[in-house]
């Protein structure tokens, strides 16, 4: 993450909106540049990180924004992969035999700086001046760059772009997140970062919104403005993407507005990355979809299966069933699909389908696919929205079912 | 299908007092509702009244009540007077408040007094790892080490007695903040300092803090600057300075100034980058229009951010502390003053790592900073305590609350604060336990000829403050 000296110098606010001047490449010199930053960072492979951020550092004499370069130049350094110098691992004991040495041939005296050394080079098998060398290598600066993303100045415009917004983030006391998917990934990051939420619908949109559990009693509201900044990395990977925060900038409250993959156009510059493909969690789910799209459901009676994962609000916490069915007369219902289960996790499950109330939600589960006996957790779930199946649910079976309770959501 | 209004009930919940199941008009009237919840909170210090408020009404508690903490104290060590008073005017005073004592008179024995005598879960904070493991230690040996825990960076195994950073404090209290009734914060003058933005995070952590009892512990209180930490802690409770207690109950001390000459190749180096500095402030006038120093010199760093020529000027700046800090001629006298001295264990104090680190390369001395592995600092603070060690080098860590009885003698190669005093009065509070009659002999290496001159005023001027009736040659 940016350093506040790295985010605040491109920060205006005016009439209570915050901009950023994100880096664009108006004038076609800026990505050749970072193309150029990032195979200086290549000739470095091997080369431990005090020296590689020594090398970016001096390239400011060929801008004129030094704040800017080190903004670049952090967005690198955490992009690539540094790792410890071989031997690395016992060099902390070495130091011990060496440090031991010399409290016994205390005082030291001239011409005996190398004599604490002699006996902790000839176990590590190297001579006493390059142990005293390499006595710190395992300190974090001198871990070596292994790799270079494989990436272009145009990816790494972007990245730096998101770290600028991230860096703004870290100021917010409230955020408003909205994406058309990702949720599964959003909401995962926002458990990590211990944040609260709530969940409100708009039409077909949901807005998330974001706060720290203690914000209104802190001294400093932006106490968990880093632990939005975490969340934001996720956002960004889903489609369509939105952020609005509320920022305290300079002890004055302003609001700061960001949406994904903007074009370059003035002083915009494309955010983030390329929005992620969302995954199967099965071979289950996957055979589902599959079979669905080829049948009648989809191809003549107007449903239509998103991977979506439309959330729905469970008693103060967040259900995310596998797939939301839509029809084209504005019905809609949430299916999840349980493959392999033990009672413990189907009564979860079933908590999560009871908190969420009325919600137009099916569970089909496999009831071949039972580890141990958990029937009776079924039971007060109810049949309605229940549907048991062999080893792979049947479209059929699975729509019907749809169409029961399915609803028009408002 | 329907869900029903939960039964009444309170927790604490992710820095939060938290009440269920009873209405706004029944709750007490410092409790606000929360949305995201569907529940009645509060800041998580209030969670003792409200544990008191739900105990009289019958309403259960969530989260399990904070231990009774009733471990034997095991520390051999019999407590002087000013300790003994410090705990009693402590307990006296509501278990709240801080305790003021100089470096040296055995804050930690106090800490150690009031968590035996509250017969609490304890939380202690401290501001770097490296008194994490000193405090883990004194702890495990005064109470076994089956009760302590620590919770910062990876290791995080909370216990009865829980140390802890300022820095990981607030994820602390997050989520186990109930469980501990007592918080011992150390070294609070970190607490107070009003322009810096860490020291306002730090103060969330005790903001939604649930611990009924706390104690501060500081040799430094920062007075005029106290309001937050009165609100949080408590006044200062007990008292006592360096001046009153030297020689009685710290040990005696002399501070001397040396001059180091600069080799040709240094000197030469730091005429010319004070030449290219001084050029530039006298052309664009920066120094001179500005209405404060601190004005100035923000307005010159900013410039340098987007100016070459101001970039070249800030470049020479800092290559000439650079120089200072590493003039070859320091590391030669300090070899020389731990050849006179070469029965004391001794501290050196550095200005940056890179002195450090090559410090402990030439000299073969161990060094501590805030990067050391915490199994490598424990061992060094080991070995230095059983003597098998003579020396350790440091730049910040070192500063405050570690312990070292037998350090006698401190070399400052530079300090981190342009001559604070602060950092001066805590370095040499590190050199005053007292053993026996020995003499304390804190050493400044001076490069003549340099800025470092008026540095080394300013902390000559702290001391002065702190003690008038010392040795004080070469002052």
């Amino acid at each position: 993450m940016l350093t506040r000296a790295q985010v605040t110098p491109f920060v205006r606010v005016r009439q209570q909106v915050l901009d950023v001047a994100y880096l664009a490449d108006a004038k076609g010199s800026i990505v050749p540049f970072l193309d150029r930053l990032l195979r200086l960072t290549r000739k470095l492979e091997g080369r431990p990180l005090d020296v590689v951020a020594e090398a970016l550092r001096r390239q400011e004499r060929r801008v004129r924004d030094a704040s800017r370069l080190a903004g670049i130049s952090r967005t690198i350094l955490e992009w690539c992969d540094f790792v410890a110098p071989g031997g690395a691992e016992h060099l902390e004991r070495a130091r011990q035999q060496v440090f031991a040495e010399r409290g016994s041939l205390w005082p030291p005296v001239s011409g005996d700086a190398l004599k604490p050394y002699e006996n902790a080079a000839a176990s590590l098998g190297i001579s006493s001046a390059e142990l005293q060398r390499t006595l710190y290598n395992d300190r974090p600066g001198a871990r070596q760059l292994r790799r270079v993303p494989d990436a272009d100045g145009r990816a790494l415009l972007a990245r730096y772009n998101l770290e600028l917004a991230r860096g703004v983030l870290r100021d917010a006391t409230r955020v408003v997140l909205q994406t058309r998917g990702g949720w599964r990934d959003v909401f995962r990051a926002v458990k990590a970062a211990g944040l609260m939420h709530e969940l409100v619908r708009e039409g077909k949109r949901y807005r998330l919104i974001l706060t720290g559990p203690a914000s209104a009693y802190l001294i400093r509201p932006q106490r968990y403005g880093v632990r939005f900044a975490r969340v934001l990395p996720v956002l960004a990977r889903s489609p369509g993407w939105r952020v609005q925060a509320d920022i305290l900038h300079n002890g004055k409250a302003c609001v700061f507005q960001l949406r994904g993959r903007a074009r370059a156009t003035g002083s915009t510059a494309p955010i983030g990355g390329e929005p992620r493909r969302e995954r199967f969690d099965s071979a289950w789910e996957r055979q589902f979809v599959r079979d669905f799209r080829r049948s009648s459901w989809a191809t003549s009676e107007g449903w239509h299966l998103t991977r979506e994962r439309t959330p729905l609000s469970a008693g103060g916490a967040v259900f995310l069933p596998d797939f939301t069915l839509r029809h084209d007369d504005g019905r809609e219902a949430a299916v999840e699909l349980v493959g392999f289960w033990t009672p413990e996790y189907l009564a979860s499950k079933v908590a999560k389908v009871r908190a969420a109330g009325s919600a137009p939600l099916v569970l089909v589960v496999a009831r071949a696919l039972a580890v141990g006996d958990a029937e009776a957790v079924l039971t007060d779930i109810g049949g309605e929205r229940l549907l048991w199946c062999g080893q792979h649910p049947r479209v059929g079976d699975v729509m019907r079912l749809v169409e029961r309770v399915a609803a028009v959501w408002r | 299908m329907q869900n029903s209004p939960p039964p009444p009930g309170i927790a604490f919940r992710a820095g939060l007092a938290v009440l269920v199941g009873v209405s706004s008009a029944d709750a007490p009237e410092w409790m606000h509702p929360d949305a995201r919840l569907d529940a009645l909170v509060a800041a998580g210090s209030r969670y003792p009244e409200l544990r008191d408020w739900a105990a009289s009404r019958g309403i259960p508690e969530v989260n399990s009540v904070p231990g009774a903490f009733d471990a034997p104290l095991l520390d051999p060590r019999t407590p002087r007077e000013a300790q003994k008073e410090a705990v009693q005017r402590w307990q006296a005073a509501g278990s709240r408040g801080t305790v003021v004592l100089p470096t040296g008179a055995g804050k930690t024995l106090v800490a150690l007094l009031a968590i035996h005598r509250t017969g609490r879960n304890a939380c202690i904070v401290v501001p770097t790892r490296a008194l994490v493991s000193q405090w883990f230690t004194q702890l495990a040996d005064a109470f076994g080490v089956e009760h302590v825990g620590s919770f910062y960076g990876d290791e995080k195994e909370v216990r009865a007695l829980t140390v802890t950073t300022y820095n990981s404090a607030f994820a602390l209290m997050e989520k186990h903040g109930a469980r501990f009734s007592l918080m011992v914060c150390d070294e609070v003058h970190h607490l107070a300092d009003s322009t810096s933005g860490e020291a306002r995070t730090r103060m969330d952590a005790l903001i939604i803090a649930p611990s009924v009892h706390r104690l501060g512990l500081t040799a430094t209180y920062p007075d005029g600057q106290d309001t937050a930490l009165v609100r949080a802690l408590g006044p200062v409770v007990y008292r006592r300075s360096i001046g009153e207690m030297t020689n009685i109950e710290l040990a005696r001390f002399a501070t001397e100034r040396r001059y180091v000459d600069l080799t040709p190749a240094e000197r030469a180096r730091y005429d010319n980058c004070t030449d290219r500095f001084e050029s530039y402030a006298q052309q664009t006038g920066w120094r001179v229009n500005a209405i404060s120093p601190d004005v100035a010199w923000k307005g010159f760093v900013a410039t340098a951010r987007r100016q070459p020529q101001a970039r070249r000027a800030l470049r020479a700046f800092y290559e000439r502390e650079r120089l200072v800090r590493m003039a070859e001629s320091k590391f030669d006298e300090t070899a020389h003053l731990l050849r006179l001295y070469p029965n004391e264990q001794a501290v050196l104090f550095c200005g940056g790592t890179d002195v450090a680190l090559e410090l402990s390369r030439r000299l073969a001395i161990p060094l501590i900073t805030a990067s050391t592995p915490a199994s490598e600092r424990h061992a060094i603070l080991t070995a230095m305590r059983d003597g098998a060690l003579r020396a350790v080098a440091s730049v910040k860590v070192l500063d405050e609350g570690w312990d070292v009885p037998n350090a006698k003698l401190g070399i400052i190669l530079g300090d981190t604060s342009r001559g604070g005093a602060r950092q001066h009065t805590q370095r040499l509070g590190r050199l005053l336990r007292r053993q026996g009659d020995q003499v304390a002999s804190l050493f400044e290496l001076v490069a003549a000829g340099t800025w470092e001159f008026f540095a080394s005023q300013k902390r000559s001027a702290a001391i002065r403050k702190v003690a008038d009736s010392q040795l004080g040659f070469g002052l």
